[in-house]
């Protein structure tokens, strides 16, 4: 009883004292600069969440501002009061916004994704360099290799069936836990986990052949 | 032996992967472009403090399309009724209203059934609704019938004009509108001529004109 006790008011010190339940509170009260704040914390994982679903640089930067615009109708029509932060996370509720808007894009044009607009961004370039240096392959051929291995598993997550892309999107790219990805993709913890089994699987798959056609290649 | 290459493969093939993915996941900590956050910026201050209270204007606006309509409405109607006004003021063009009945065969020439001019009385303002299509060219005081065989697009750049005298019958089955006239009664016309000697077109001077019939 007395451990119960203790247990909740902690919980309640801690909840007072949590900085996102305060941010929620200012937005609430459609305090400006906490929507700018609200865009510093989690302006990377929107955004990388709808690169890797869209395949597109451009339309990710589109559709990430459309997460934060509708969050901002959210704060003037005042239905950002119903949003209850002891539910779950703000940046799983911005990215399950993210997710029903690639999804409405993808259902409206049909597009896919095009991969040249990654990798041909600069982002894209100055990562490879980051790349390169960290494994200390100056060489071309070595840096060729890893940027066609690189663009393979890319275009194997883009071609993932589209609740196997969230999953692996989520826990592998984003690191999120499992908890978190079944909060954010409204399923069971198992099934997030079932999800990722058979997402890693297909992407080996996929992997794999490529590099069995080279081998049927070379040998033919 | 087989089966511990193929585990072995799998397992290299797994590490990589999982290599790979790490690689990827670094890409991902980039940021997103700066302007975009500036655009939020800007937006925010739109919506949240410059401006009035969302509510507010969502509720001008909800009111203030209607009453744009509503105006909109009331001016339309305005405007109407000025133009029926104006119809209704207009001054009688042509002087006089001829009343159509429906045109008589030619062969009652001379018979009981011939129309008889009555005294001139306006019924409507809008002479040109009661005129046949045949009627032309209606001026002020004055009636013309353009003859079928004739061409109106050729000009003869003559204005001979005979004044003659036509009897009612005729008049109306050229198309004139005329459902009133006098026993014994023709009516005074202006014949125009082309260049040619044929006949372009009648006239009849408004009001009518009329001269006792010679037996």
């Amino acid at each position: 009883m007395l451990w119960s006790r203790a247990g909740n008011r902690k919980k309640t010190s801690k909840d007072n004292a949590d900085p996102e339940a305060q941010l929620v509170e200012r937005l609430k009260q459609r305090d400006e600069p906490a929507f700018l704040e609200l865009y510093d914390r989690h302006r990377r994982s929107v955004y990388w969440f709808l690169v890797h679903m869209t395949g597109s640089v451009a339309l990710a930067e589109d559709l990430t501002q459309g997460v934060f615009v509708a969050i901002l109708e959210k704060i003037s029509s005042g239905t950002i009061e119903q949003f209850d932060s002891g539910k779950g996370a703000l940046e799983g509720y911005l990215l399950g916004i993210a997710r029903n808007l690639a999804r409405e894009e993808r259902r409206k044009t049909y597009r896919f994704a095009s991969l040249e607009s990654v990798f041909e961004a600069p982002e894209w370039e100055r990562f490879l360099d980051k790349f390169c240096a960290e494994n200390q392959t100056q060489d071309a051929e070595t840096l060729l290799a890893a940027q066609s291995d690189l663009k393979l598993l890319y275009s194997a997550i883009l071609d993932l069936p589209q609740p196997y892309r969230e999953t692996i999107v989520l826990c592998s790219l984003q690191e999120k836990s499992y908890q978190q990805t079944a909060a954010i993709l409204q399923c069971s913890e198992g099934t997030v986990a079932s999800r990722l089994n058979r997402a890693k699987a297909l992407l080996a798959a996929k992997m794999q052949a490529p590099a069995a056609d080279k081998v049927k290649t070379s040998a033919g | 032996m087989v089966e511990q290459r193929s585990t072995s493969t799998e397992t290299t093939d797994a590490s990589r992967m999982e290599y790979l993915l790490g690689a990827l996941r670094s890409l991902s900590q980039q940021d997103p472009p700066p302007a975009l956050r500036e655009r939020l910026r800007l937006l925010s201050y739109q919506r949240l403090r410059a401006g009035v209270e969302p509510g507010a204007r969502a509720g001008f606006r909800s009111w203030l399309r209607p009453a744009f309509v509503v105006a909109l409405l009331a001016v339309i109607g305005f405007i109407a009724v000025r133009v029926a006004h104006l119809y209704r003021s207009e001054p009688l063009r042509a002087g006089i209203e001829l009343r159509v009945a429906p045109p008589k065969e030619p062969s009652s020439v001379g018979s009981a059934a011939v129309p008889v001019v009555r005294g001139a009385e306006v019924k409507s303002t809008r002479p040109r609704h009661s005129l046949p299509s045949l009627a032309q060219n209606t001026t002020a005081r004055r009636m013309v019938v353009s003859l079928p065989y004739s061409n109106s697009a050729i000009d003869t750049g003559t204005d001979a004009t005979i004044r003659v005298s036509m009897s009612q019958t005729e008049l109306v089955s050229l198309g004139f509108p005329m459902n009133a006239t006098l026993h014994d009664r023709r009516v005074l016309a202006e014949l125009t001529l082309g260049d040619d000697g044929l006949p372009r077109s009648i006239s009849v001077p408004l009001p009518l004109e009329l001269v006792k019939e010679r037996k």
